[in-house]
């Protein structure tokens, strides 16, 4: 990633359809078909109310597979044109996102690191990014809040999201008490 | 013959049997779940929406189970 040369960053990202009012789709130079959408993510967030209903994850599904595939190794416009497609639906400032890698054939890690680094790049500074790794049950849960920086719900959401992996824990009255009665630093 | 059958069971893998589910289902796991638990479900049904439309089911299909999605912003290329 460190050798990625600035033109590579400017490399443009491949035309995107809507096809209806749920779903983008783009065909990679190898003529891959690819699907992405966001589904409604509110019962993580069912304790926040407020936030529940602007919470959405991110799929994103190779529809399509040629037989016989071009290869293109590092495909980037994939990756512009998916940073595309979700710094728009976050460009209204009123949504988060939560993209939660599938583990169903033991490739979540790659994509967490592929997803991730992709909004590194990409990233014109207008989105901000949480990073993951949450054990639960018997499962490691690999995901990531994306939010708009001026998205006036930025705090709320990354609370939210932070006390939701175990990565913040809230104070609890006493704590606040403290907190609010002490006149020092 | 035997072989010939064997070896076809043995390239192509039995795929686990798709199981239509609700929204409410996933609700309810939620419901019953804390904290990180609810992340769990989260993953689930991600992969349920991913897996029901592989099977062919439509957004409106997902929808009438009680699945919502979000309406997509044209984006000018």
């Amino acid at each position: 990633m460190k050798n990625l040369k600035k033109q590579d960053l400017n490399l443009p990202q491949y035309p995107i359809s809507r096809i209806n009012e749920r779903l983008y789709s783009f065909v990679s130079s190898s003529g891959c078909i690819y699907h992405c959408y966001f589904f409604d993510f509110a019962t993580a967030f069912s304790d926040y109310p407020e936030l529940a209903p602007k919470v959405f994850g991110f799929n994103l599904e190779l529809h399509f597979k040629p037989d016989d595939p071009i290869t293109v190794p590092l495909d980037k416009r994939i990756a512009a044109t998916v940073t595309t497609i979700v710094k728009a639906f976050l460009h209204e400032k009123e949504n988060a996102v939560v993209y939660i890698c599938d583990n169903s054939d033991n490739r979540e890690k790659a994509r967490y690191h592929k997803f991730t680094n992709w909004f590194k790049l990409y990233n014109d500074g207008s989105i901000i990014q949480l990073k993951r790794i949450v054990r639960a049950g018997n499962t490691n849960i690999l995901n990531a809040l994306l939010v708009h920086k001026d998205n006036p719900l930025l705090n709320d959401f990354i609370e939210a999201y932070e006390i939701l992996t175990g990565s913040y824990t809230k104070p609890d009255d006493d704590e606040l008490n403290n907190i609010l009665n002490d006149d020092g630093w | 013959m035997y072989l010939v059958v064997q070896f076809i069971y043995m390239q192509k893998p039995l795929q686990p049997s798709f199981e239509k589910r609700s929204a409410q289902y996933f609700e309810q796991k939620a419901k019953q779940a804390t904290g990180k638990e609810k992340l769990l479900v989260a993953l689930e049904m991600s992969k349920y929406l991913s897996a029901a439309r592989e099977q062919g089911l439509s957004f409106e299909e997902l929808e009438k189970a009680g699945f919502k999605f979000a309406t997509v912003p044209d984006i000018k290329n």
